[in-house]
């Protein structure tokens, strides 16, 4: 990864860390909502 | 408007400007003045990122349109994390490495001055125009609902955060966008607490919800998938909300300046990176929040009379026409209509609570005919306005919300709530004023003079085009209104039709590493521009449907296509020439 040797991922060891938590994030969320749609529909 | 509300709308805006003006002492040189000194922590990027996008549209529009269309208009949102881990991974570190002041200036040292010219052109052209419809959309709202006057609603839409944006330049911009959003924010929530407390005494968050699902407006997953298979003209699915949405938030946060000026303020590519994955994390559950209110609103409706249109300028246009009569007929139907459905809806809400299944059942089987009996209804005077009155708009997203806020919530909250869209405007307006300066004097003047300015000289010049563009998007704003409403939806769709061609060539920059034939690019830009441009006129005529978003995709794989061919063209040529 271009540039990535210079800054340190806060919290994860590394920013792989990070990208498939935001991944996660939002298939949680689209989880959610397709729950939230069949729920209601 | 009633004197507390004009009190509390004048307060809340001073206080912005002087507090711009506070935060305004800032470095006199171009890195002070345009990326704050790269200085910032990453909480408030991430605030000058999300101020920057959430226009007072935003606000306005998307509690509108999940009255009318329901919560599936949060999957445009999908796109935006995916965006922010391609942007942190590849664009960031490139762009911080650099020290560029603009994304632009990349362009120049990976392949040459015109690609870097012709993509500064494309920018201007996009956001000089579509700040000026930033400036004009609320104010038109505003106007229409008030009955303010037009011009000065603009000016002072657009005019007020000139004060703080030419004196403090980004730094007083970021400052102040933070302070808008918290105000945009507590605002907003104080409305939802609202429209949930008006209910009737017995129904709650929880049946609110109910009713706003029974009546399908809680549709947040869609497919787009018909009998006929995929339907290409759905403008918002988890398809068009995942793809589209990734290429327009690839290309808006990756190399529209309005944005790329606001991340590379951090202090450092770990702020600019975490500002970015944070905005990916928050900005879903923000719109979901946001639409939320608008499906609050229309069970608000159901158990209240709503107006058959929401744009009391247009039904006004509507009752002096020849359809005088025949609105009068059907307004009396929607009001009937609205009676009985006020009624089945407290019947539904007292089955639901009594744990009575079949009446519950039954009175969302009436519920559902008298809603559809009501958007008929609606629909007609919508097709008046549309096709019969001359100058008629039958679009009234935008009126839903405010018209509720300026109707139904309490003296006080009308007064913020007008100050809100005021400060979600001056917000993604600043930043985009900003963004248009600094490539005004980093991308053109800096190259085009022929001598060589001193720092307090380029300071004081930013300064002059700052004022500059504001003017501009003022004026673009007073010229959107004498052209008429119609302008208002082609630039919305203005973004996709640059956006996908300018991620092009940015992508073609950092993934064809072995591309160095600058003309090759140059040319392809230009035909992938033409061949968007040729797709949307298509679609407009009608020849075949499709949603504006999947302009993106087309105009980014166009141009790398296009570099490819042409790449390989010119190295054919030129090896048949040195044979």
């Amino acid at each position: 990864m271009p540039g990535s040797t210079n800054d340190k991922a806060p919290i994860f060891k590394s920013w792989t860390g990070w990208y498939v938590f935001v991944l996660l994030f939002l298939l949680v969320l689209i989880g959610l909502f397709y729950l939230i749609t069949k729920r209601f529909a | 408007m009633s004197q507390p509300d004009w009190i509390i709308l004048v307060v809340t805006l001073l206080a912005i400007v002087s507090y711009g003006l506070y935060k305004s002492r800032t470095s006199h040189n171009l890195d002070g003045y345009f990326l704050s000194n790269r200085s910032l922590p990453w909480g408030l990027v991430l605030l000058s990122i999300m101020g920057t996008q959430a226009s007072a549209i935003t606000f306005l529009s998307a509690p509108g349109q999940a009255y009318t269309d329901g919560m599936r208009f949060v999957q445009y949102y999908f796109g935006i994390p995916l965006a922010m881990i391609v942007i942190s991974i590849f664009f960031v570190p490139i762009f911080r490495r650099l020290k560029v002041y603009t994304a632009y200036e990349y362009l120049e040292q990976r392949f040459d001055g015109k690609t870097r010219t012709l993509t500064t052109l494309l920018f201007f052209l996009q956001r000089g125009l579509s700040t000026g419809i930033s400036v004009f959309a609320p104010s038109i709202i505003l106007s229409s609902l008030l009955g303010w006057d037009i011009m000065w609603t603009n000016i002072f839409m657009g005019g007020l955060l000139i004060i703080y944006t030419m004196t403090g330049g980004a730094k007083a911009v970021a400052y102040t966008q933070q302070l808008q959003l918290m105000i945009v924010f507590t605002g907003m929530f104080l409305a939802a607490y609202m429209v949930v407390r008006m209910l009737p005494e017995q129904v709650g968050f929880a049946d609110a919800l109910e009713v706003g699902g029974k009546l399908g407006k809680l549709n947040v997953i869609t497919t787009g998938i018909t009998g006929k298979g995929f339907n290409w003209s759905d403008q918002y699915n988890l398809l068009s909300g995942i793809i589209g949405g990734f290429f327009l938030a690839l290309s808006y946060f990756g190399t529209d300046q309005s944005q790329v000026g606001r991340y590379l303020t951090a202090k450092s590519l770990t702020e600019s990176r975490m500002g970015l994955l944070m905005n990916g994390i928050v900005k879903v559950p923000m719109q979901f929040l946001i639409l939320l209110i608008g499906v609050l609103v229309f069970t608000f409706y159901q158990f209240n009379s709503a107006p058959i249109f929401f744009n009391r300028v247009q039904l006004k246009k509507l009752e002096q026409s020849g359809y005088k009569d025949s609105l009068a007929i059907v307004q009396h139907q929607y009001d009937s209509v609205a009676l009985i459905k006020q009624k089945t809806v407290r019947a539904y809400s007292a089955a639901r609570h009594a744990k009575n299944e079949v009446l519950a059942d039954q009175s969302v089987q009436n519920l559902r005919s008298l809603q559809h009996e009501s958007d008929r209804l609606r629909k007609k005077v919508v097709n008046w306005l549309n096709k019969n009155v001359p100058g008629g708009d039958g679009n009234d997203t935008n009126y839903i919300f405010l018209r509720f806020v300026v109707d139904h919530l309490p003296v006080g909250l009308v007064g913020l709530l007008i100050a809100i869209i005021f400060l979600a405007s001056w917000g993604s307006i600043a930043a985009a004023i900003n963004s248009l300066a600094s490539c005004s004097m980093v991308d053109f003047h800096r190259r085009f003079t022929k001598h060589t300015d001193s720092a307090e000289d380029e300071y004081r010049l930013s300064k002059w085009y700052t004022l500059g563009w504001g003017i501009f998007c003022i004026v673009v704003a007073m010229f959107t209104y004498n052209i008429g409403n119609s302008l208002i939806e082609a630039v919305n769709i203005l973004g996709s039709l640059f956006y996908g061609v300018i991620l092009g060539v940015f992508l073609v920059a950092f993934f064809f590493k072995k591309i160095k034939n600058s003309s090759a690019v140059f040319w392809a830009t230009l035909l992938a521009q033409v061949l968007v441009l040729g797709v949307f006129i298509l679609t407009r005529t009608g020849v075949f449907k499709m949603g504006f978003l999947w302009l993106n995709p087309i105009g980014a794989f166009g141009v790398i296509g296009f570099t490819l061919l042409l790449n390989k063209i010119m190295a054919a040529k030129k090896e048949r020439n040195d044979d």
